[in-house]
């Protein structure tokens, strides 16, 4: 007698521990392998693009921080910023290029560190997500220091930054890089040689390089696809130009090869830091602007690389103190898409690994 | 037992005393005296299990008060994932209108007594996103009674555990086994 | 780079219109001042073209395959709204991955009845970004393989980012205020409330 069978529809979220926010997953289940899934987002939908349309540019950056991607509110700020800078035509001082460049890094920093921890958890080693906010506590003192917030600093101005270093700020900056490096050689430690982490991770959740590049995909996804590109080099913006970097490229495309590229970047990173502080000139760090900037009519397409991947602003100006129209192109929205592709065929157990090593944030996704 | 025979019981005395008497005669043994009530409380205090509802930003710096530096679970406050095992619930971040009736429903799911602490400015009243805006909740309080209200964008870690701090006090103060209890 | 590329586009097919280029920048220029640009029209800092909604299909299709184009990653899709125009503009980002160069397409619709053929077949990335134009300012993508809301609920009305959108509280969420407010005064919830 044959035994009946029939698909099953799993729920996940959009309150799920591990859909780091408020993602809701249907599932379509075969037993245990991965029929479907059909991402449901709009939990977390802010109209930040509306509000924008309301607020004059100086007041938008402070949305930019809160609205975007919350755990990377500087990339966010320097999106936006490059955009109006580009309608603008304001110049950015060489020492507030610099500053924004450190900044950016840490950045970059602080929220692969939130990833590695939550991503930690979602497979069941707790520490790595102890380790990871210890440094990240780190990363948000020097944070403070300097720009007086943890998590939304509204330290980006157009035409440069809002204040100066304070004392000693660089050499504690690079004392914590010092002390990085060896963290990240710690957790490689904790994790690449671990075998239940890479029976987990290794070989799953394969995208291929041209399904990446149909589905979107961008930034350390696409990168561990064997896509190499980078915004930072393909169209260097503030001074990534002028510092030497690398950017690490996998060909595998499974959840291991994400894992990889980010915990390079996270070297790469500090690289970029400990150069732009031997290089950092001295001199302005804001340019003329006035406060109620009107900008010329006009509209840009800004692109940056934001630890998530190729984030844009894409900036329409009708000549008022406030745009016209904005529309963040958000990378974790487009690496959402791809992951439909990514989880077709493998068991249920790997949807939280493959959706962590996807990086998602859903106020990014949702905006 | 020791060997003497055990004291005459008085006729006179509050019973209670007498089984004090006998309790601390007894090697090793002894009483510490409080109201029930008060005992229940202590416990449900020190032992606050939240439903982290983590919704934004504020979430991340939920999770950091968990982790390392500052240690959440020194002070019994355990995060659980589901509204079953849960005495309170943390919303954390900007609830939007499409999210508000998940946020009522797991208020619902969750066990009496229960507690709501509404952590941040865009929980508490919609915060930066109060005007010009056509998708945020303007405050979870539209649609859950809410105990503490945590300040701020985003709050501190310090402030949210200062805002599990003032939930002990309140359920320490509260008449435990004399509410009313709704139907 | 890109802005040749507009040129060969123009070439190849002769309906489509390129951006104006914009002005070199003149050196010392005033920076933000108010009103000094007002008269003139809109500078493009990004290259692109407006394109006819009948022949967007084939202008995507040719910028996707062929030879001095390869356009292989869509970036983004969305619109704006302009109601003193009467128009929608539905704007695309293209990019190439392997050479490097990008371009905007523009293609301008009624405003009362914003209808374009779905390029979601020939890049798959542009499914999501066509469902949130459709959600947010109403255009309708034909051909799209599931054109429902993305971000707002289901029963939604109007779509926010018009200009003359006016928010309404949705139905429910008044009464689920109102429920509350008698759960407050009737059901004994005592101080907590």
């Amino acid at each position: 007698m044959a035994l009946r069978t029939e698909e099953l529809m799993l729920n996940m979220g959009p309150q799920h521990p591990s859909t780091h926010g408020v993602l809701r997953l249907v599932v379509t289940l075969d037993g245990e392998n991965i029929v479907d899934v059909v991402p449901d987002i709009g939990y977390l939908h802010s109209s930040v693009e509306k509000m924008m349309e309301y607020r004059t540019y100086l007041q938008n950056v402070a949305l930019a921080d809160r609205g975007m991607d919350y755990l990377t509110a500087l990339a966010n700020e320097e999106g936006y910023l490059l955009a109006v800078e580009r309608v603008g035509r304001i110049e950015v001082p060489p020492r507030a290029r610099y500053l924004r460049t450190i900044m950016l890094e840490l950045q970059r920093l602080s929220s692969h560190l939130v990833w590695l921890g939550t991503w930690g958890i979602d497979l069941g080693a707790t520490t790595v997500f102890l380790y990871c906010f210890r440094e990240r506590e780190r990363i948000l003192d020097l944070f403070e220091q300097a720009t007086g917030g943890r998590l939304h600093h509204v330290y980006f101005r157009p035409g440069g930054v809002y204040e100066d270093l304070p004392d000693g700020w660089t050499d504690r900056v690079l004392a914590f890089c010092d002390e990085f490096l060896g963290r990240v050689d710690e957790y490689h430690e904790l994790l690449t040689g671990n075998p239940i982490f890479l029976a987990r991770v290794q070989g799953v959740g394969v995208l291929p390089r041209d399904r990446a590049i149909a589905m979107g995909a961008c930034g350390p996804v696409a990168r561990a696809s064997g896509v190499d590109f980078d915004v930072r080099k393909a169209f260097p913006y503030e001074a990534y130009g002028e510092l030497a970097f690398d950017v690490p490229v996998f060909q595998e495309g499974d959840c291991f090869a994400r894992y990889r590229v980010r915990m390079e970047e996270m070297r790469q990173s500090v690289r970029i830091i400990q150069q732009a502080i031997a290089k950092l000139p001295d001199g302005e760090i804001r340019s003329k602007v006035q406060v109620n900037v009107k900008l010329p009519r006009g509209e840009a397409y800004a692109r940056t690389e934001s630890p998530r991947g190729d984030l844009g602003v894409y900036l329409v100006s009708e000549g008022e103190d406030a745009p016209y129209r904005v529309k963040i192109r958000a990378p974790s929205f487009s690496n959402l898409f791809a992951l439909t592709e990514m989880m077709r065929g493998w068991k249920v157990a790997d949807v939280i690994a493959i959706l962590g090593s996807v990086d998602i944030v859903l106020s990014d996704v949702d905006r | 037992m020791s060997a003497q025979a055990p004291p005459p019981i008085p006729t006179r005395i509050a019973p209670i005393q007498t089984a004090v008497d006998i309790l601390d005669s007894l090697p090793g043994g002894s009483v510490v005296l409080s109201k029930v009530e008060y005992l229940l409380n202590w416990s449900r205090a020190a032992s606050l299990w939240p439903l982290t509802f983590g919704l934004a930003c504020c979430a991340i710096e939920m999770m950091a008060a968990w982790a390392g530096r500052f240690d959440l679970d020194r002070m019994g406050v355990i995060p659980r994932a589901t509204p079953r095992q849960a005495d309170c619930m943390i919303v954390a971040g900007r609830c939007t209108i499409k999210m508000a009736p998940i946020v009522r429903r797991l208020w619902e799911q969750m066990p009496e007594p229960k507690y709501v602490i509404s952590m941040g400015s865009c929980a508490t009243c919609g915060g930066p996103f109060y005007y010009d805006n056509y998708s945020i909740l303007k405050g979870i309080d539209q649609v859950v009674p809410v105990d503490v209200y945590v300040p701020g964008c985003p709050p501190r870690p310090e402030a949210l555990i200062e805002g599990l701090l003032k939930l002990q006090e309140k359920i320490k103060a509260e008449p435990f086994l004399r509410r009313a209890v709704p139907a | 780079m890109s802005w040749a590329l507009v040129e060969r586009l123009r070439e190849r097919f002769p309906e489509v219109e390129p951006f104006p280029r914009e002005a070199p920048h003149e050196a010392g220029a005033p920076v933000g001042r108010p009103g000094r640009h007002e008269a003139r029209g809109p500078t493009y800092h990004t290259p692109g073209a407006f394109v006819p909604a009948a022949r967007l299909l084939e202008v995507a299709r040719v910028l996707r395959d062929e030879a001095p184009f390869g356009l292989d990653y869509c970036s983004f899709v969305t619109g704006v709204d302009r109601p003193e125009q009467d128009l929608v503009e539905v704007v695309y980002h293209l990019f190439s991955m392997d050479e490097r160069h990008e371009l905007l397409l523009k293609v301008r619709v009624p405003r009362r009845d914003p209808r374009v053929p779905s390029v979601s077949a020939l890049w798959p990335a542009a499914n999501w970004h066509e469902r949130e134009a459709y959600d947010l300012l109403g255009v309708v993508f034909e051909g799209h393989p599931d054109l429902r809301r993305i971000m707002m609920t289901d029963d939604w009305e109007g779509h926010p980012l018009r200009k003359d959108y006016v928010y309404q509280e949705p139905r429910w969420l008044v009464d689920l205020g109102a429920q509350r407010q008698r759960e407050i005064e009737g059901l004994r919830l005592g101080d907590r409330a």
